[in-house]
């Protein structure tokens, strides 16, 4: 396993919930994640399986209430972010940890250039002047390759293109001090392809020459394929596999794991076929999830234990873990 | 695609242009040519997907030959008859055989009417059976798509995606259409629910013989149900092929630089992937000079700077729109 001091970020047996008016859903349940300076982890699941919130409890993003963390720890450099105060975390959230979100439009303030907010990152946490802000503004347009960076840190949000937009919001996510850990939720979810392309490979470039880690959200395999290092697969707010990225794709061995891969027109093995293998039914409604494992009711491996008791870790090597009564019926197929 | 089977679709120099305010100061007037000039036919029995980033015109191609939108010129003809020349009356009639599904299950129904008032609204409008056959039309529609019948009394927010979506079907279904338009109907569902509706969609082609106009803008889903497949870019089409030969024989650059960009479902394959397109597509407001892709591609000369190349024939069946491609430089 890693080294200590390899590691930057852990999250230890999570618990979220919310309160809602029918019922408290538990959105995150036990989870545990590490991440290791350096490495691209990817969380994917499908709407709702938690690994927004997941992430957004790391900065503590997540409205609380409705929100509230049951149980838990997330250790960042050695500090457990839970049991910061509030301008402590507000501190780290603009040096240490940054954060780009699906929809630049509505992250990024429309009546503020671009330039000046991330000016702002500059003058707020580093108490530059607003001359020295700007020029640094420009230099990290530059790293982001937005062309005619002079020109464009004086755009609104409205005048760039969706793309443009997101590469302004990793540049500002970019304006830490000392860049750790990037928070990517769904970072090109709401880009064109072509464009998300450039986006991918700009965040592949970026890691090379900064020491940074990447915590990326998506629901898209496509780009956990093009991205990760290791993968989290969630569901249902729970943690069903982990292991490294060629792992998730060549040797899935939960059958939710299987069950996205083979909903994936793109799969290789449905070259020329008519039918894709679907994984059946729809997820649980999650205020009404027992105790059990909560794939249980789409699962063709099922048996009478799953209902009742979610199952213990299974370590299959140093990088690859399984949480399923009956992953050895996936291995064999 | 066999000369044998027959044209449902015609469509001819089509062209859909939209008035809208300019972003300037001036407040000015401008067209947007969403569609401009598309010529393709839609044989009985194909999946003609159609594939593009936003702002291509697909959906408005779509829509144009439902006839949502009116036309800016140029001809659609179902089974040989002119869409656009009848009165809204004899159009209705018309429309019984085609039907669209909608990419977004939460806006394209009603929230405020139960399901079966949904599904059933189609035969209410052209008043087809009694009000006692039409509970049960609905019922079975229902059952056709995965939905419990027992739930038609529920309102739309009671369903999730993928069954909102199912909803969606059966109200495209229940006047038995022929033809039908997808237009990113699965697009806004998660992957293993988008799995069941590509099934679905299949399986009531093979049960009824639809022939669908698949419009997706995500390339894997396309490559998977469509039998042809035509590449939009800014209003016209730029390559149109077989299935087959368009995945393994793309020749436009545009087309080319989608197939490259598409993430690949295999980690091993991010290694030495060469991206060939860079820069953003340009505003259908004013497009480029010439061909359109010109900007960005990598293989321009002077000709595609000043022309824009017509779609023409490179092999039988497959066009594309590229000077390059027909060595006319």
């Amino acid at each position: 396993m890693a080294d200590k001091n390899d590691l930057l970020l852990s999250i230890e047996n999570l618990n979220f919930s919310f309160d809602t008016q029918r019922g408290v859903v538990n959105a995150v349940r036990d989870l545990s994640i590490t991440i290791r300076k350096g490495e691209t982890l990817t969380l994917v699941g499908e709407s709702g399986c938690g690994k927004s919130v997941t992430a957004h409890s790391i900065n503590q993003l997540n409205p609380m209430p409705p929100g509230r963390v049951d149980s838990g720890s997330i250790l960042f450099r050695g500090r457990d972010l839970l049991k910061l105060k509030k301008g402590e975390i507000e501190k780290l959230r603009g040096t240490q940890i940054s954060m780009i979100f699906q929809e630049p439009m509505t992250a990024l303030n429309p009546v503020f250039t671009v330039g000046s907010q991330i000016a702002d990152v500059f003058m707020t946490h580093q108490n530059v002047s607003k001359d020295e802000a700007m020029k640094r503004a420009i230099d990290l347009f530059k790293l982001v390759k937005i062309p005619a960076p002079e020109r464009r840190i004086h755009a609104y949000p409205h005048q760039l293109s969706g793309g443009m937009r997101q590469r302004a919001m990793i540049a500002m996510a970019l304006a830490s001090p000392e860049p750790g850990l990037m928070i990517a939720d769904e970072p090109t979810t709401a880009l064109d392809v072509t464009i998300q392309a450039q986006i991918l490979d700009l965040l592949n470039d970026l890691k090379k020459q900064i020491e940074m880690s990447i915590l990326l959200i998506t629901h898209d395999m496509g780009v956990v394929a093009e991205m990760a290092d290791r993968v989290v697969v969630m569901y249902a707010g729970r943690k069903v596999e982990e292991a490294d990225v060629f792992a998730i794709f060549e040797e899935p061995k939960h059958p939710y794991t299987l069950g996205l891969l083979n909903s994936l027109p793109s799969n290789t093995k449905y070259k020329g076929a008519r039918r894709l293998e679907a994984i059946t039914g729809t997820v649980p409604d999650m205020r009404t999830i027992g105790e059990g494992c909560p794939f249980e009711n789409r699962c063709t491996f099922a048996s009478e234990i799953c209902g009742r008791e979610f199952p213990t870790e299974t370590v299959l090597n140093e990088l690859h873990s399984v949480w399923c009564h009956n992953y050895q019926k996936v291995q064999e197929g | 695609m066999p000369m044998s089977a027959s044209k449902i679709i015609e469509v001819t120099d089509l062209k859909k242009y939209f008035t809208i305010k300019s972003e300037g100061a001036n407040e000015s007037k401008v067209l947007l040519k969403a569609v401009d000039g598309v010529s393709l036919d839609v044989f009985e029995g194909e999946i003609l997907g159609v594939v593009g980033e936003s702002g291509c015109g697909k959906s408005t191609l779509g829509k144009t030959i439902m006839r949502l939108h009116d036309k800016t010129d140029g001809q659609v003809l179902y089974r040989g008859k002119d869409l656009f020349a009848k009165d809204p009356e004899a159009m209705k009639a018309m429309t019984l055989k085609m039907q669209m599904v909608f990419q977004d299950p939460y806006s394209s129904l009603n929230p405020r009417k139960k399901v079966s008032k949904i599904i059933g609204q189609p035969l209410d409008i052209h008043n087809i059976g009694t009000p006692e056959e039409r509970i049960d039309r609905v019922a079975q529609l229902m059952d056709e798509v995965g939905l419990n019948p027992r739930f038609r009394l529920r309102y739309p927010h009671q369903f999730s995606g993928g069954q909102r979506q199912r909803i969606g079907i059966a109200r495209a279904l229940a006047l038995n259409p022929e033809f039908i338009v997808c237009d990113e109907a699965v697009s806004a569902l998660d992957v293993s629910v988008q799995a069941q509706i590509l099934n679905l969609l299949l399986d009531l082609q093979e049960k009824y013989g639809f022939t669908y106009l698949f419009i997706a803008h995500d390339l894997a889903v396309v490559e998977f149900i469509a039998t042809r497949i035509l590449v939009m870019y800014l209003g016209r089409i730029v390559e149109i092929a077989d299935k087959q030969e368009l995945v393994g024989n793309h020749v436009h650059p545009y087309t080319q630089a989608l197939f490259e960009a598409f993430p690949a479902t295999d980690p091993r394959a991010r290694v030495g992937k060469k991206r060939i397109v860079m820069g953003d597509v340009p505003s259908p407001i004013n497009p480029p000079t010439g061909c359109h892709f010109h900007p960005r591609c990598p293989y321009a000369v002077d000709k595609c700077r000043q022309q824009y190349p017509p779609l023409k024939e490179i092999s039988p069946g497959h066009s594309a729109a590229c000077w390059v491609v027909q060595n006319d430089i």
